[in-house]
């Protein structure tokens, strides 16, 4: 839980503001899971922040929601590629996925429990990053990693938005998004 | 060689959750007798319906094999009864015989789409829609299926499977799209093997006028794509029809050899 609350500073997910009336302040939890080995044994406990979304309203905490999934036929297309031609499969994952979402609405939350803190404890957080949680999450997270996939030179398809090609000369990559866990195949294990 | 993509523990969570994990194993996802009408009692655990049967559906992603008999009992999730939680538990016990079966993808030497579309006409009891659907393979790998219930009533069987070919076609236009994103050469024109005369005549030629002025306008899209030589539509028997598998319950063996055509492979023998 310590490592997460460091995380989110890291991360400068919130800054401290004090409360107004009409600022409409969702609640936040903390959820608690035990990782297990494939054997049952614990590997660790692992804690994470929540925000309520539920409690958010539409127009004033979140606008627009949608995001894309990777469509099923491309994952299986590709992976049939990839083993026609011999190609390596990578898997990815990304730490805190939601904490990278960068919100463009102001949202406010009550501080979490547990760490509230004790110079300010009538201050609510306003919300920067997006949390777990949060109506727009997902977009948030989506739109910041299809930024700066674009800004290192990959193209998004077309026909699947959550699909992305980087060429160079004759060798290819192909980078396939599943909300945080990525993908990554390509011809050239170099340019992996 | 190639690349499996099992889903062994979540198979075994889903009959952990279910209860079913010393249930003997059947050969198949769903019995061939006749479904009945007859009123039945509703199932006293709605809510547990639905978890093990939304848990199915993630199933479906590396088992083609079970597609059709999880939208059968899909179609329920709001009111299921007795006899529809038999039918989940038949698919329960078709899996406890199959839990390291997964999808095999190998290693393909042409790069061809081909797709089966399939349906059978009134094929629901409840309100004689038809069901369809289509199967799109890539080289020897199937990469994209679908079946479901048609919106509309369709007049006859060729109107059925007229709707069904609608939808394999629409995928696999998308499909060389997504081809060409990926900077994959694509062969020739994809073909769609369909196992009713009538449809294929229709996809080439406006005739049976009569019979068929009442189709809508959006399904002759099939027609136009044809002309435009994107894709082909050749004539399948049913026999050979791969997209059988979806539209109707089949005889083991039958089915068996359809399992070993859809690439749903036990793990290799070590």
């Amino acid at each position: 839980m310590r490592e997460k609350i460091q995380a989110l500073c890291v991360k400068r997910t919130w800054t401290l503001v004090p409360f107004h009336p009409s600022m409409n302040v969702v609640g936040s939890r903390w959820v608690y899971k035990i990782k297990r080995r494939s054997d049952g044994s614990i590997e660790r406990y692992k804690a994470r922040l929540v925000a309520r979304g539920f409690t958010q309203q539409e127009g004033i905490d979140y606008s627009e929601t949608f995001s894309p999934i990777i469509k099923q036929a491309t994952v299986r297309l590709v992976f049939s590629i990839a083993v026609s031609c011999g190609w390596k499969i990578h898997q990815l994952d990304i730490h805190n996925a939601f904490l990278n979402g960068v919100l463009d609405e102001e949202v406010y939350m009550k501080q979490p429990s547990g760490f509230v803190d004790s110079a300010l404890p009538s201050h609510v957080c306003r919300l920067h990053k997006s949390l777990y949680g949060l109506k727009q999450a997902p977009r948030a997270w989506y739109t910041h990693l299809n930024d700066f996939l674009l800004s290192i030179g990959f193209r998004a398809s077309k026909v699947d938005t959550s699909l992305f090609i980087f060429s160079v000369g004759a060798d290819i990559c192909y980078l396939l998004v599943y909300v945080d866990d990525i993908l990554l195949i390509g011809s050239n294990s170099f340019l992996l | 060689m190639g690349l499996m993509l099992p889903q062994h523990k979540y198979i075994l969570d889903i009959l952990t959750r279910a209860g079913m994990l010393s249930c003997k194993p059947v050969d198949t996802p769903i019995s061939t007798s006749k479904a009945t009408i007859l009123p039945n009692p509703l199932f006293s655990d709605a809510t547990r319906f639905r978890q093990i049967v939304g848990a199915l559906q993630y199933l479906t992603f590396t088992r083609p094999d079970i597609c059709s008999a999880v939208n059968r009992v899909c179609q329920f999730m709001h009111a299921p009864t007795d006899s529809h939680w038999a039918a989940v538990k038949r698919i329960l016990r078709y899996l406890r015989g199959t839990t390291s079966h997964g999808l095999h993808i190998t290693c393909s030497s042409s790069f061809a789409l081909h797709g089966f579309t399939d349906a059978d006409w009134a094929g629901s009891v409840e309100d004689r829609k038809s069901t369809g659907g289509y199967l799109v393979f890539f080289g020897q790998t199937p990469i994209s299926w679908k079946f479901g219930k048609q919106r509309t009533i369709a007049h006859s069987s060729t109107e059925a499977e007229y709707k069904a070919l609608a939808d394999g076609t629409a995928e696999v236009i998308w499909l060389p799209y997504l081809l060409t994103d990926l900077q994959i050469p694509s062969a020739s024109a994809p073909i769609i093997w369909c196992d009713n005369l009538g449809a294929t005549y229709l996809s080439a030629n406006p005739i049976f006028h009569s019979r068929t002025k009442h189709v809508e306008v959006d399904y002759h899209f099939v027609r136009d794509r044809v002309t435009k030589k994107e894709i082909q539509i050749r004539f399948i028997s049913s026999q050979d029809q791969l997209a059988d598998v979806f539209t109707k319950p089949l005889p083991t063996s039958s089915f068996t050899a359809f399992l070993f055509k859809l690439r749903v492979d036990p793990p290799p023998s070590a």
